[in-house]
């Protein structure tokens, strides 16, 4: 997949790289993963094209309606919200909520250009067949007219296009209409009102006030004369722009109407909205009208088959269905009531199958798998370090699932995640949650076997790695011959980590400050030459230090302190603070206690131990020093043993309820751990109980 | 501290003699002595907070005897004088100096105080008690004045300061008679008015035993103290003594409470207003909390007694009409269960206590009585705010309720106004467009929809879906948005203060004005004079009335008149509230009832006791803290709508006669010491545009009731 990057006006220019981001996936999605915000129809192909909110334009054969999925359009990173199809089915234009436009070759699927001249989502497209011009507008109230042919022509080194913007609109755009000829252009807007330019002049014509709420649908007649607009406030407009008047309110929606289609001659719209319902009505005579089906969810677009027999219907379900639509004026019923609740066809011609989208997602406290439930109530688990889904576990109770799955580990939090689309998108970035806080044991983690020796690994860094895997490094770069020499055998630009591989297929997206998108390519296209460049210029330096210089990231310090438990009778030695990394083993401070505060061996009373809590005593022939210092010397963290297991300190710390007294005793010697105030200027002693109460929450923040 | 003064004697004289409590009376002694010292500096805040507890108890029990004492000059100034000897002796047991210091210069202006009602200076020349500017307190006294004038608060606060006393002294009794320390509490009662002393000794020990009582009080004090103010002043104006009052021991309490009022500088009305009504609601709260917990050693110490005086009254009832009985009876049973649960009251008293008044059967008003705890400050300035966001995407609307106490309206300058030219042309207008506004959420802060689930554009309004019976209205006066500086700029704009407002909530927004089911109108403006909110000067204007309205069909009143009556044979004596309870064993009823030989009060009494009916249905709390408003002042000022609001007050009580009469309502510009008459034209004069906007005094907190 080539990525023809073509600036617009704005161009690419060197932006701060706010998050790394990626999608856990199928390598070919067959279906859309959540709702339908726009459909195209081309004639000549009998060809669907469906704009997702996944993310993803996918082609549909109509005339294969047992497999209709032809081919997935791939590129935009978060909801494409309109898309038309232009030059005769020749290029697709889409919008989206990653506020690109792209210009996409619909016949073979891949992407022609980038349009990045939006600051904002792009929410709405409209399209002058007669003139090959695209306008698109969006939540930045700009307008932007393009001809289509420029934008076809673009390449590589030709990438810069002239567009005239339209302006005067004080809110946001949320729907656009153009006439065939291109002689009018309608924006809609939360303004409330309707603008009316001339595209051919840019000049203002019009403003158009009647409707109480947000304008979400507008459909310009032939010559421009005539506007139909859908308005969340539930009524439907026809508009005479000649008189710069409202003709007509028809009301026939409960809630908001969201899409709109005339017939041919105008003489019919067909409405549906918020309220699931699609009428066709007479514009000149309101009343008669009819239900044409009530869908499932709200409508989001309707597109209507070349004979005019049919309504291919998108809504905020993944599904997309066909449905019949009467025969002009015979069926049309004149406001009988009766009629209207009746819907003229209960079940679809034809559906196209969508795909169940992830709703709701619970992080594993060893902060790696993901358990996600979606639309279908499914279970899934996934593991998000190797960017793979590991189990389908079926409907199965959610909740029950995450309490079985529950460890008694802590890890920091160093991603987010994200289920706009549907799928599972993982952030990776360096605000609140950094994505470089996660150490933990190799072993530990089952990524090296347990025979090796225990080395301490980086969530954020091993996943950045591994997603980078295939971008060779610049030959460029200085620092490349003198690393060389360090690295031993693993080729000299070979990235990836020691330890494991992300799927090829998986997109990798790099977004700036503020969300937008700056760049999207896939783990596996990351070799290319193409790529390769583009990479150099956005992968953000804290990325390239740990991807390319092979730099370890900071460790966690956590400083505590050490005290002699109230119980052993011991003299609270010297009121030493110590810093130790959050991942080292409570054992570790254990055998620290044994060696260095009471000197290894000394431990003449070791039989004696007062009744403990939590001691238990295992194997006591143990050679190594760690497992004696484990029999000699309890630690206590709020009075739960701790030291016995396995655990970090930053674990001991969400083990006992986040609460830094940690408490060592030895068989004769108790020791507490107290952590003190995280800023550590504090240095003066507090009671454990106000310990707490004082520094849990500012411990909390540290370690969450 | 003219009132810790006199309580301190009265409290001193009555404990002198026993002596044999003698470690009891030594604690008591430490602490109030150590209550001043705390005021100016606060050391040790949580120690004190028992000793501010329990002077504050001490208080309440004692000020009904000082009151009592009070009407006879010679008495008083006897009193002052003893209890300056007290002090001195008392501060010499201290050793604290700042004591010394502090209250000679009480005494001294107490003693002059005390002869200003021979000398008749200022008799005449106010319409209302006077306060004192303490020094840059003005921000203290507009507030004071415009509570006063609030419908509904006066007698409100008084019921709640009655139950609090109420409460504890019954928790005192409870303790006595559980703790068992020997005292025969009902033995040794008998005329002395030992009560003071010893219930406070008591409160100290209890409250240092780590009662709950100790936690609440120093919020419950000012509550008290509040109270105590008023009545003060109500005092002050019964004797038409006109010489300012001095509220520096409300001002202590405040400052015990909130320490951000410390020093002389000056503060924020605004601010100081929402303390004060925290703190009424919390002693609110506190009381119907302990209500609950009083059930239970109710269940225990008193149901016997319940009963007792139950089969009494019964069998006293038996004898008499037959036909009401069953009537009651249900009626009496219901409210016993009720009570049972949360209400209250005095629980102490038993509810079926003392035979009912005829009356009270046939008014019917007994099945919404407001019971102890009874939370008048939510009831009266709490209104409920909606705010709606709507995803502009899925238009999934999420509504969320919160509670407001005052509103804060942006100044809102015509030049503002965008070109839309929707001008408002009503000063109504203006308010609801200022106040019910909607929001769009959008560019970088978008909205995360949880439906979408992801971030879009939303919108957000802010509606009211019920708005107060008192609406307080802040304007945005104050803003740090231009200046670095600490002190805040103060927009000097015109906004318009509408003497009626319409009403903006939920309900009466999408109706044409003129329809709306309800509206509201003006009773009080506090005004600023300066350029900050840290200098300048502040004024309250109020409407006019002693809300005599009030005090009509008030059952916690009656309830306990009954009792009192039933209790002491004597429906005239019982004035007090604090009396009444412990009317049977303290009898502090007795001097009280002295205390209306002022004549017009006595005339009162008489003429409503004459009219049996007449007399019950006003609160006698009235007579306690509420508004007196100078007769002859009045009538100089305005005489023919003077008239209407003296005749309703001689006659004193018929609510048609008061309603029908007050055609035009008089202002009252409250500036310190000096309190001026205004008509209503002269107020709107001080309420209109400025020509120069500078130095103009501007409206800040708007007050206003709501009609019907």
């Amino acid at each position: 997949m080539a990525a023809h990057k073509s600036g617009g006006q704005s161009g690419r220019k060197k932006v701060q790289v706010w998050k790394v981001s990626f999608v856990i996936r199928d390598e070919v999605e067959r279906r859309h993963r959540a709702g339908v915000n726009s459909l195209q129809y081309d004639a000549h192909l009998n060809r669907l094209y469906s704009a997702g909110r996944d993310s993803i334009i996918r082609i549909w054969n109509c005339k294969n309606i047992k497999e209709p999925y032809t081919s997935s359009m791939e590129h935009h990173t978060d909801w494409v919200n309109d898309i038309v199809l232009c030059c005769g089915g020749r290029n697709l234009i889409s919008a989206s909520s990653d506020t690109t436009v792209k210009v996409w070759n619909a016949h073979k699927g891949f992407c022609m250009s980038t349009l990045r001249t939006h600051k904002d989502y792009v929410k709405a497209l409209a399209y002058a067949r007669d003139r090959e011009q695209v306008a698109s507008a969006g939540l930045d109230r700009a307008i932007f007219l393009w001809d289509v042919n420029t934008l076809t022509a673009l390449t590589a080194s030709n990438n810069t296009v002239t567009t005239s913007s339209l302006n005067g609109n004080k809110d946001s755009i949320y729907s656009l209409a153009m006439n065939p000829s291109g002689t009018a252009i309608v924006s809609g807007s939360t303004e409330k009102v309707l603008r009316v330019w001339d595209p051919r002049t840019c000049a203002k014509l019009m403003k158009l006030k009647g409707h109480a709420d947000n304008v979400k649908a507008l459909v310009l007649n032939r010559d421009g004369t005539q506007c139909l607009s859908g308005s969340s406030d539930g009524t439907i407009k026809l508009w005479s722009l000649g008189q710069q008047r409202c003709i007509t309110t028809i009301r026939v929606h409960d809630e908001g109407v969201w899409a709109l289609l005339t017939t041919d001659t105008f003489s019919h719209v067909i409405s549906g909205g918020r309220d699931r319902k699609i009428f066709m009505t007479d514009v000149r005579i309101p009343d008669r009208r009819v239900l044409v089906c009530e869908e499932s969810a709200p409508i989001l677009k309707m597109v209507m088959t070349p004979d005019q027999g049919s309504l291919w219907v998108a809504t905020s379900e993944s599904c997309i269905k066909n449905w019949a639509i009467p025969k002009r004026d015979s069926q049309l019923a004149d406001s009988g009531d009766e009629e209207i609740l009746k819907p003229l066809s209960l079940k679809p011609e034809l559906v196209i199958k969508g795909g169940p989208a992830v709703r709701h997602y619970h992080i594993l406290n060893d902060k790696r798998h993901i358990l996600t439930k979606d639309t279908e109530n499914n279970v899934m688990v996934y593991d998000v370090l190797k960017a793979c889904k590991l189990d389908d576990l079926g409907q199965t109770d959610f909740d029950e699932e995450v309490k079985k799955r529950f460890k008694m580990v802590y890890v920091p939090n160093w991603f987010n995640v994200d289920l706009k689309t549907g799928m599972l998108t993982i952030h990776l970035g360096q605000d609140e949650n950094d994505c470089f806080s996660a150490w933990v044991s190799a072993r530990e983690a089952g990524l090296a076997p347990n025979d090796m020796v225990d080395q301490k690994v980086n969530y954020g860094n091993l996943l950045l790695q591994a997603l980078l895997e295939h971008w060779w490094r610049p030959p460029q770069v200085d620092e490349d011959t003198d690393c060389q020499g360090d690295q031993q055998g693993t080729g000299q630009t070979q990235g990836g980590n020691d330890y494991f591989s992300v799927p090829g297929h998986t997109p990798v997206i790099f977004s700036e400050v503020g969300g937008r998108t700056l760049y999207r390519l896939l783990v596996r296209d990351a070799g290319g030459e193409t790529e390769g460049v583009l990479l150099n210029e956005t992968v953000p330096p804290w990325v390239v230090d740990i991807v390319v210089d092979k730099n370890l990231p900071k460790f966690i310090k956590i400083p505590f302190y050490l005290q002699p438990h109230a119980s052993s009778g011991v003299k609270s030695l010297k009121k030493d603070r110590l810093i130790a990394n959050d991942f080292i083993q409570v054992r570790k401070v254990a055998e620290h206690v044994y060696e260095k505060v009471l000197g290894a061996g000394s431990d003449s009373g070791s039989a004696a131990g007062p009744s403990s809590p939590g001691t238990e005593r295992t194997d006591p022939e143990r050679q190594e020093t760690g497992s004696v210092a484990e029999d000699r010397v309890e630690l206590l963290c709020n009075d739960q043993g701790s030291s016995h297991i396995p655990v970090a300190l930053s674990t001991a710390i969400f083990v006992t309820g986040k609460c830094p007294e940690l408490v060592a005793l030895q068989a004769t010697t108790l020791y507490e751990v107290h952590i003190p105030n995280v800023s550590g200027q504090s240095d003066r002693w507090v009671q454990p109980s106000s310990l707490c109460n004082n520094l849990c929450p500012a411990i909390t923040d540290l370690l969450l | 501290m003219t009132i810790l003064l006199e309580e301190n004697a009265a409290g001193e004289s009555s404990s002198a003699p026993p002596r044999k409590k003698l470690c009891l009376s030594l604690s008591r002694r430490s602490k109030l002595v150590r209550v001043p010292r705390n005021k100016t500096a606060h050391v040790n805040k949580s120690t004190l907070e028992n000793v501010a507890g329990n002077g504050f108890k001490d208080r309440k029990l004692s000020i009904s005897s000082v009151k009592s004492n009070s009407p006879s000059d010679f008495g008083d100034s006897e009193k002052a004088s003893t209890s300056l000897a007290n002090c001195e002796e008392e501060s010499l047991h201290s050793g604290t100096a700042m004591l010394n210091g502090y209250l000679p210069g009480d005494g001294h202006n107490k003693s002059s105080t005390d002869e200003s009602p021979g000398s008749d200076t200022g008799v005449g020349c106010s319409p209302v008690a006077t306060l004192c500017n303490l020094g840059n307190t003005c921000f203290l006294n507009s507030v004071i004045y415009t509570l006063r004038f609030a419908p509904a608060f006066l007698h409100n606060l008084h019921h709640l300061a009655a139950d609090l006393g109420d409460l504890t002294s019954k928790q005192q009794q409870v303790k006595v008679k559980s703790s068992s320390l020997g005292r025969n509490v009902t033995g040794t009662s008998s005329g002395k008015s030992w009560s003071t002393k010893d219930l406070l000794s008591l409160g100290g020990s209890l409250a240092n035993s780590g009662d709950p009582l100790q936690c609440k009080s120093r919020i419950q004090v000012a509550t008290e103290r509040l109270h105590d103010l008023y009545e003060s002043l109500h005092a002050a104006e019964v004797k038409e003594n006109s010489d300012p009052f001095q509220p520096d021991v409300f001002l202590h309490a405040l400052r015990e409470v909130n320490p951000i009022f410390e020093g002389n500088q000056q503060h924020d009305a605004h601010e100081l207003l929402v303390c004060l009504l925290d703190n009424i609601r919390e002693t609110c709260r506190f009381l119907a909390d302990q209500h609950k917990l009083a059930n239970e050693q109710r269940v225990v110490t008193n149901n016997v007694v319940c009963d007792a005086l139950d089969t009494a009254v019964n069998i006293h009832q038996t004898s008499s009409s037959n036909s009401k009985w069953g009537v009651r009876r249900s009626w009496k049973r219901k409210k016993v269960s009720s009570s049972s649960q949360k209400n209250a009251a005095s629980n102490g008293l038993p509810n079926g206590i003392g035979p009912e008044h005829p009356q009270l059967m046939n008014g019917g008003v007994s099945t919404h009585q407001p019971v102890t705890g009874y939370n008048f400050v939510a009831n009266d300035f709490e209104g409920v705010t909606v705010l709606c966001t709507t995803c502009l995407e899925c238009e999934h609307t999420t509504e969320r309720k919160e509670t407001f106490y005052d509103i804060c309206v942006p100044i809102t300058t015509a030049e503002q106004d965008s070109d839309e030219g929707d001008l408002p042309q009503h000063v109504s207008e203006v308010y609801q467009a200022a106040v019910v506004t909607s929001e769009h959420l959008r560019d970088l802060n978008k909205y995360w929809c949880e439906q979408c689930l992801r971030y879009n554009e939303a919108r957000r309004c802010v509606r009211y879906e019920t708005l107060p019976k008192l609406l307080v209205l802040q304007l945005k006066r104050f803003s740090s948005t231009f200046g670095s500086m600490v002190c805040m700029s103060k927009v000097n704009d015109y906004m318009p203060t509408p003497l009626t407002l319409a009403c903006f909530c939920e309900q009466c927004c999408p109706i044409p004005e003129e329809k709306r089911p309800h509206h509201y109108e003006l009773f009080g403006v506090i005004m600023h004079l300066g350029a900050t909110i840290a200098s300048g000067h502040y004024v309250a204007y109020v409407k006019a009335s002693e809300n005599v309205c009030d005090y009509y069909h008030c059952d916690r009143d009656k309830r306990k008149s009954s009792s009192l009556s039933s209790a002491s044979s004597g429906g005239k004596s019982g004035n007090t509230f604090s009396g009444e309870k412990m009317g049977s064993i303290f009898k502090f009823f007795r001097p009280r009832s002295s205390n209306s030989s002022n004549s017009d009060v006595q005339s009162k009494q008489h003429h409503t006791t004459g009219n049996g009916v007449y007399y019950r249905h006003t609160c006698r709390s009235m007579d306690c803290c509420g508004v007196r408003l100078n007769r002859s002042v009045m009538n100089g000022g305005d005489s023919m709508m003077q008239k209407s609001q003296m005749n309703g007050l001689d006659v004193g009580v018929s609510v048609a006669v008061v309603d029908a009469s007050v055609p035009e309502p008089v202002w009252l510009e409250c500036d310190d010491e000096t309190v001026r008459l205004l008509t209503r034209k002269e107020f709107e004069d001080v309420l209109a545009p400025k020509p120069s906007k500078s130095s103009a005094l501007t409206p800040y907190l708007l007050f206003y009731s709501k009609c019907p």
